[in-house]
Order: C-alpha cells, then structure tokens, then sequence
C-alpha cells in the first residue's frame, strides 16, 4: 500500500494537534498541551480506488525560543500550514516557515488551514488578503474547526489528492 | 577524537545505562539487515532480520534511503506515546544505520517550560485582543493629528494580595525582600493563569485586576476564585523555591486576599508615537487603603463583589470595618 508523510507547520498554539486528533480519532478537547518534539500518527483514506497510509508528523510549533527542525520535514510528500485566524501573526509565521521548507524539500503540495473560524467575533484575517495570497502562492487555503469539525477531511483528502496525482 | 578506552568504556555504559540504545541498519526499501540493542524499550522486540520496517518504524516512511548526510530527528513520539531521539546515518557499504535512544526525560524538562511560556504567550494576545476592542471607535480625522484620548468603562474586580512577614524573623531585611519576590513570582503565575493582569506590587501586596482578558466567570467571581486558591495553596506556593532557607521564610508568610468590584474607566492616551493605558479607578486609591486591614487566611470582599456571586456558592459572614474617622464600610469575610 501506498505510504506517504505528511507534516502539521505552523505557530504554537494554532491547532495542528486538535487537527490532526479530529482527523484520526473524532475527538477535540479545548485544554491546550503542547507538543515537544514532534508526535506520529497515521491514518489510512481511500483516495479513488486506492488505499493510502498517511503518516502525519504533528510537529512542535514555533515560537520565539524555539525554531523548527528542518530535518523533521525531510521526506515529506507535502505539508499543512497551520494558521490560527484569531491571531494574524500566526499567518506571518506560516509563509516564512514555507519559504524555508521549500529550501529544504523543495515544491511538494501544500494546504494552508486557516484554524478556528468557529471564533467568528476574534477573527483578525480578512478574505481579501487571504484570497490574495492564494493566488499569488497558488496553494489551496482551507477554513476550519478542529472543535466543530468543519474543513477537516476536506483538506487532509484534498492534499492526499494532491500528492497522489502528482 | 580517540578516547582512552576507560573512558570510551564508560561513555558507552554510561549511555547505555541511562539512554536505552537500540539500533536496526536497515536497506533501501525498508527490509532490516541487522537489529540489537534495547529493542524491548521501544516495544520493538518482535522484530527479526528480514523484517520490514513499514509499519513497526513508520516514521522512516520517505527519509530511508538516506539521499547523502545523517539526520537527526529528536524527540520523536509514536502512537504508543513513547519519546525517542533517532539518529540515522548510511553505512560505508549497505544501507542506513538507525540509533534510538531514549527522549523520555529531556521531554518531560521541556514541557513544563514550553507549555508556561505558550500558555503567557496566548494570554498576553487575548489580553491585547480584548483591550483593543474596547478602544475600538476609530478615532476622528482632526483627532488624530492631535494628542488624544479614549476611554471605555469596564467592569472589572480588583484583588489584593497581602502577607505577613512574622515580625520575630531573624532574617535579614534583604532575604525578607527576596523571600517575598519568591513567594510573588508564583502568586503572579496563578494570578495570570486565570486571566487576571497584575497591576502592581507595593511591599508586601500584590494587586490584580480582573475583567480585562475576556473570562467566562464574571469578573468578581473570577477574583474571589482566584483568591480563595491562593489562600488554599499559600504553603505549597510557599514551597515552590529551590532555596530551603527561603522557602521556610515564605512559610511564614501568611497570606491574606481582598476584592473589590465596580466600572473602571479604561484609558488610553495617545501622544503620537507613543500611547499609554490606564486605569482609572475609584477602587485603586479605596483597596490600596484598605490594605491594613486585610486578615491572614481570610478573604475579604465588598458589598458589591458580594452582590454578583451567585447565592449559594459561597459562605460569607457579613461584619462592619471601621476606620479611624469613625466611618465604616460592610464587607462579607471568608476563611476558606
Ligand atoms: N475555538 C477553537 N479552538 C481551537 C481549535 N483548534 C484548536 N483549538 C485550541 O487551541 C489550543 C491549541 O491547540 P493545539 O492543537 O494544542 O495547538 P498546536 O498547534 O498543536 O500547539 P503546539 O503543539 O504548542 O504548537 C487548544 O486550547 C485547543 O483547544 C478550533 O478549531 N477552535
Ligand atoms: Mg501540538
């Protein structure tokens, strides 16, 4: 069966763990714990008519002590950009973490998750900016809720797509 | 580097000891050539030479081959939850060599800081969140080329913080002063793990304001829990330091908390480039005096504090305070 890694980026706190538990096991939990180093999970979709092995590498967010291992990207099929949309500058840190990934691995397919959009009234992205740099990056942008569930499967199916038709 | 063999010896026991170190060299699509080690330590003991590493060592999925140079890869945890730090490097003549090593401790140091220093972080950005919302009027064209300044009114509950230093202390005033800056240090980490954003330190008080980080609990409840936990926890607050002598002296300590509750103007002055924040509130100068009056292991609040709790929650005992001037004040008291 077809095995390909995929990797969680983005800020701390912006929710590539409460993305990736949603994803594989249905279940959210509003108590914050930070990832160390990086947690392995896997999850098997069918993506026309054949089935593949995600291997999702949720790897510790970046802050200001702390920088992410390039290493930790090497042999991915491609990435999530996590960004948290009640905080802007959790999008500042995502487009300067793809710029450095793409020095290490090169062009593999990304999706960029704008997180938490059941936080309606603290949102501080606005849809011109966003749909700007989509069209400037070229990369899918996905709205969604790790606690609502909403964008979840439809970005994790979409870069699974992605990788298998490339 | 050669190493004299004892001590080459004794690093190796020594990792071994302390690190648990299993390794495979496995070839290019994934089948193990060789294994040893602690294998038992990462739950990998059914492995065999001619095995694949496919499912047993995912995480190897897209980085075996190795393309040229070693990586290493700390702190990787599996779906069984265990933290390893691997090395993989190729070997001279067949495949790659991977090394696993035990990630358990320096995981558990890391956490505790890393999660205290995201969960300020995420605070500070609510706390700025919420303020400038409350100055959300954008400010007039002819404003703005002028000083100026906005104010919102704000509900808000403040909490005094007030300890005792026994007066019989044979201390020296400086290991006082240090004692009281420990015991403070962890009062202000409760103080801003429930959303309150310390205001001042003055001697031996300690004021915090609640209400301006958005909070589910009505500000004055938010207080008089974040007080009565205080009060609960002082001797294992008092504990926290490394330094025996000094944690003994914060064991001294008696804490004592007050909370007072009302509208506080919330200003913000601009004088381009610069802008300030202030409280302006008729509670600041009320419960800074009031500060004497604040009795260890009791939680004092006033009647309006008193008004927002909720009825039965709590067993406060109504009492009069009455000051020099022959005036005097109602205030509910609690000794949790
Ligand atoms: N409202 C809301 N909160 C969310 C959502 N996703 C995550 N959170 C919360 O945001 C906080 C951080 O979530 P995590 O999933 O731990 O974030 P992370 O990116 O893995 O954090 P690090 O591992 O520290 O980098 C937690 O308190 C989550 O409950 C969401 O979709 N909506
Ligand atoms: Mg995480």
């Amino acid at each position: 069966m077809l095995q390909k890694k995929i990797c969680m980026v983005g800020a701390f706190a912006t929710g590539k763990t409460s993305l990736v538990s949603r994803f594989v096991r249905g279940i959210y939990s509003d108590k914050y714990q930070t990832t160390v180093g990086v947690k392995i999970d896997k999850k098997t979709i069918q993506i026309q008519e054949q089935m593949v092995n995600l291997i999702l590498w949720d790897i510790h967010g970046e802050d200001e002590f702390q920088k992410i291992r390039m290493s930790y990207v090497r042999g991915s099929s491609g990435y999530i950009l996590v960004v948290d949309g009640t905080r802007s500058e959790t999008l500042d840190k995502a487009i300067s973490l793809q710029s450095e990934i793409k020095k290490e691995i090169g062009d593999v397919p990304i999706i960029m998750m704008l997180n938490k959009s059941d936080l309606t009234s603290e949102w501080e992205l606005d849809d011109q900016t966003i749909e700007q740099l989509s069209q400037e990056k070229k990369w899918t942008v996905i709205k969604s809720s790790a606690k609502e569930g909403l964008g979840v499967e439809k970005c994790f199916n979409s870069l699974a797509t992605q990788i298998i038709s490339q | 580097m050669t190493l004299p063999s004892p001590l080459a010896q004794y690093i190796c026991s020594y990792v071994a000891d302390q690190y648990f170190p299993a390794y495979l060299r496995v070839d290019a699509d994934g089948t193990i050539l060789e294994l040893g080690g602690q294998l038992q330590h990462y739950a990998l003991q059914a492995l065999r030479s001619g095995d694949t590493t496919y499912d047993s060592l995912n995480f190897l999925t897209g980085i075996i081959p190795l393309e040229n140079d070693s990586i290493f890869l700390p702190l990787v945890k599996d779906q069984q939850g265990r933290s390893m730090d691997v090395h993989i490097f190729p070997d001279q003549d067949n495949g790659d060599w991977i090394l696993l090593l035990d990630g358990n401790t320096s995981e558990e140091q890391q956490l505790e800081l890393q999660q205290q220093g995201n969960y300020l972080a995420l605070q500070t950005h609510r706390q700025k969140q919420h303020l400038s919302k409350l100055f959300q009027n954008p400010p007039s064209e002819q404003d703005t080329t002028d000083d100026s300044h906005f104010s919102a009114l704000v509900d808000v509950a403040i909490l005094n913080i007030t300890i005792n230093p026994s007066v019989g202390t044979a201390a020296a005033p400086m290991t006082v002063i240090q004692a009281i800056e420990t015991y403070f240090a962890t009062v202000t980490t409760e103080i801003v793990e429930r959303s309150g954003v310390v205001a001042a330190q003055m001697g031996r008080s300690i004021l915090a304001i609640f209400g301006l980080v958005p909070i589910k609990l009505p500000p004055s409840q938010q207080a008089v829990e974040t007080g009565l936990e205080i009060l609960r926890q002082a001797s294992s607050i008092a504990s926290s330091s490394t330094d025996p002598a000094l944690s003994e002296l914060c064991l001294s300590f008696e804490a004592g908390a007050m909370v007072t509750s009302g509208a506080s103007a919330l200003g913000l002055l601009r004088a381009s480039p610069y802008q300030s924040m202030g409280l302006i509130s008729p509670q600041m100068p009320e419960i800074i005096g009031l500060t004497g009056h604040i009795r260890p292991r009791e939680l004092m609040i006033d009647a309006q504090t008193f008004k927002q709790l909720p009825d039965d929650k709590y067993a406060f005992t109504q009492s009069e305070l009455s000051f020099k001037d022959s005036s005097s004040m109602t205030i509910y008291s609690y000794r949790p």
